[in-house]
C-alpha cells in the first residue's frame, strides 16, 4: 500500500532545491524559468531570479510560452471523464463495503479462491460426475428460468444498496450522479459561505473576470446577472476554479445578498459544460430534492443553458431566491425530475 | 475519517484516476481494469483507517496532498506492479531531493517565438497526437502538471522519484511536443511562426 508522504517536509525541501539552483553559475537558467512559468518558486525566489535575469530580454516570453503549452496539454489531455457504467459499479462497491464493513471487491481475497474452484472445474469428469445426461429439458428451463431471477434479484440488491438513494424516474447510474453531484454543491457551499475558506478557493472578485475566464475555460460566453436592478443588494464575492464531480473545469461563483430583515445570505452558483447525465430539458429550472442540502439548509435548483450546466445552491428564503434565479437568468418554467 | 465520509471523497475523484488509467495504460479496458483495482485497494478497511487528509485544510479540493494525490499514488503502483517493469521502492524524505537523480534537469531554456499569442487552439489537435506517442512517464508526468495541476514536488511524490527527474521529464515532455509540433512544416506555416532563439546556454 502506498504511505503517505510528510508533505510539510518536501515542501521546505523543495524551497531548498530552487534555493540551492539560485546560487548555481552559470545560473541553471532553463529549469528556473520553467519552475517559474509552473508557479513553483516563492514570492523571495522569484524576487531573485527577476534580478537574476534582468539581462535576458527574451525571458518573458520564454515563460509565457511555457505556460501556453502547459494550457494546450491541459486541454489535449483533460478528458475523457469516467464512463457511467464504472462510476456505478465502483459507486455500488463503495455502497457494499459502507453496508458490510468489508470490502467488496478484494482481488487478492478472491482471485485464489476463484482460481482454486476454476482449477477443479477443469478436472476431467467434474462435469460428467455431476451433470446427469438424464435431466428433462423442463427441468433445465426452469433452472435457467430460475438463475436468471436470481441474477436479476441480486443485481438490484446489488445496484441499489449502501450510499446510492434511489430517485424515482433516473437509472443507478444518474442517482449515483446526482447524488455525489448534490453532496459536493452543499458542502462546498456551507464551506465556501465561511470567508477564510472562500478567500483561498474563490479568488476572482470581479464578476466581468470570473465570467471571461470561464468562458475561456468552457470555450462557451457566459451571460453576466444584472446585478445592479437586483433587489436585496446582491453583490459578487468572489470565483474560483471547482471540481465539480464528472467534469473536466468547473467554476463555482459566491453572491451574497440581505435578507428583508437585515440578514447576510450567501448564494453558490457552480457553472461547468454539461455532462450530459441528468435528463435536464433546456428552458427549465429543476428544483431538486437532496438530502445534504437540505441538512445544510439550502435548496439546490439546476438549469442547462447553451449547453453550460447551472447549480444554484442558497439559503435565501423563497421571495429572494427566486430573485436570484431571476437575475441568475434561470428560464421561469419549473421543471422535475 | 468516517467511512461514508472517505468513501464519497474517493468518488469525487474518480474521473481524475481514469483520465490517469488511460493515459496511463491507452485501452479503456485496462484503464476500467486499473480503475477498480484502484478503489478496490482504495476501500478497504484497514487504508480507511489509515488514510489521512493531508490536504491544505483551507482548500480540501486542491488536491494537495490529499485523496487525490493518494488516488494517484495507487493508480501508478498499480500500473507499474501490472507491468513488472524495475521495482520502485518507495523513497524516504531526505533522500528524496538530495539523490542525484538519473535524469538530469537539462539547462536548456524555453523557446522564444516571435508571437506571444499563438493559436494554441489550432495547435491542440496536433498535440493530442504528438502526446500519445509519448513514453508513459511522459505522459504521466504532464497530464499530472498540465491536466491535475499538481506541484513538482506532489507529482515527485506521486512518482516516486527525486524532484530533478520530475523537472527533467516535464521538460523533455515538453519539449518533444515542441519539436514534433514544430518539425511539421505545415504548422509552422499555419501559426506564422519563426523561432527568435532557442540556443542551449
Amino acid at each position: 500500500m502506498t504511505d503517505q508522504p510528510n508533505h510539510h517536509n518536501t515542501e521546505q525541501a523543495q524551497r531548498a532545491f530552487f534555493d540551492a539552483l539560485l546560487q548555481q553559475r552559470p545560473l541553471p537558467i532553463g529549469p528556473l524559468l520553467r519552475a517559474r512559468a509552473d508557479d513553483e518558486l516563492t514570492e523571495s525566489q522569484n524576487q531573485q531570479l527577476d534580478e537574476l535575469i534582468a539581462d535576458h530580454p527574451e525571458a518573458p516570453a520564454q515563460i509565457e510560452f511555457e505556460r501556453a503549452l502547459r494550457g494546450s496539454c491541459a486541454r489535449a489531455m483533460a478528458g475523457p471523464r469516467c464512463p457511467e457504467a464504472l462510476a456505478a459499479r465502483i459507486a455500488a462497491t463503495a455502497g457494499v463495503a459502507s453496508a458490510t464493513g468489508h470490502a467488496a471487491y478484494s482481488a487478492d481475497d478472491t482471485l485464489p479462491a476463484i482460481g482454486h474452484a476454476s482449477q477443479n472445474t477443469r478436472q476431467s469428469g467434474f462435469w460428467s460426475d455431476r451433470l446427469a445426461s438424464r435431466i428433462s429439458p423442463v427441468l433445465a428451463i426452469a433452472a435457467v428460468l430460475l438463475l436468471t431471477f436470481a441474477g436479476v434479484l441480486v443485481w438490484q440488491s446489488v445496484e441499489f444498496s449502501g450510499n446510492v438513494t434511489p430517485v424515482p424516474g433516473l437509472s443507478i447510474e444518474q442517482a449515483s450522479y446526482y447524488q455525489r453531484v448534490s453532496d459536493f454543491v452543499a458542502r462546498e457551499h456551507t464551506r465556501c459561505a465561511d470567508d477564510s475558506a472562500a478567500q483561498n478557493k474563490l479568488i476572482e472578485h470581479d464578476i466581468s473576470q470570473a465570467l471571461a475566464y470561464f468562458s475561456a475555460a468552457f470555450g462557451q460566453e457566459l451571460s453576466a446577472p444584472d446585478l445592479a436592478n437586483a433587489r436585496g443588494g446582491l453583490s459578487f464575492y468572489g470565483g474560483g476554479d471547482c471540481h465539480l464531480p464528472s467534469t473536466g473545469r468547473s467554476g463555482h461563483l459566491r453572491f451574497d445578498a440581505l435578507t428583508d430583515d437585515g440578514r447576510t445570505v450567501t448564494m453558490s452558483l457552480f457553472i461547468a459544460p454539461d455532462p450530459g447525465i441528468l435528463p435536464l430539458d433546456e428552458g427549465k429550472t429543476y428544483a431538486l430534492k437532496s438530502k445534504a442540502c437540505d441538512d445544510a439548509g439550502a435548496q439546490l435548483y439546476a438549469w442547462i443553458s447553451s449547453g453550460i450546466q447551472y447549480l444554484l445552491v442558497t439559503d435565501a428564503p423563497g421571495d429572494l431566491c427566486s430573485e436570484m434565479r431571476s437575475v441568475m437568468n434561470a428560464p421561469e418554467i419549473l421543471g422535475s425530475l | 475519517m468516517e467511512r461514508q465520509q472517505f468513501e464519497q471523497l474517493a468518488l469525487e475523484h474518480l474521473d481524475a484516476v481514469y483520465r490517469m488509467a488511460l493515459h496511463l495504460s491507452r485501452r479503456p479496458d485496462e484503464a476500467d481494469e486499473l480503475v477498480q483495482e484502484v478503489y478496490a485497494r482504495a476501500f478497504r478497511p484497514r487504508t480507511i483507517e489509515r488514510f489521512e487528509d493531508k490536504s491544505a485544510a483551507d482548500d480540501p479540493t486542491s488536491g494537495s496532498g490529499g485523496m487525490r494525490s493518494w488516488l494517484f499514488a495507487i493508480c501508478h503502483n498499480v500500473f507499474y506492479t501490472r507491468l513488472k517493469k524495475q521495482s520502485r521502492r518507495p523513497t524516504s524524505v531526505e533522500s528524496f531531493f538530495s539523490e542525484s537523480s538519473s535524469e538530469t534537469a537539462p539547462n536548456e531554456p524555453p523557446p522564444v517565438w516571435d508571437r506571444t499569442d499563438l493559436d494554441w487552439e489550432h495547435v491542440d489537435a496536433r498535440l493530442k497526437s504528438a502526446i500519445d506517442d509519448l513514453k508513459e512517464e511522459y505522459r504521466e508526468v504532464l497530464m499530472l502538471w498540465g491536466v491535475d495541476g499538481l506541484k513538482y514536488r506532489e507529482i515527485a511524490e506521486i512518482t516516486e522519484v527525486p524532484i530533478g527527474t520530475v523537472m527533467s521529464r516535464l521538460h523533455r515532455a515538453r519539449k518533444l511536443l515542441s519539436d514534433k509540433l514544430m518539425s511539421d512544416e505545415k504548422v509552422v506555416d499555419d501559426l506564422g511562426l519563426r523561432m527568435l532563439t532557442s540556443e542551449p546556454e
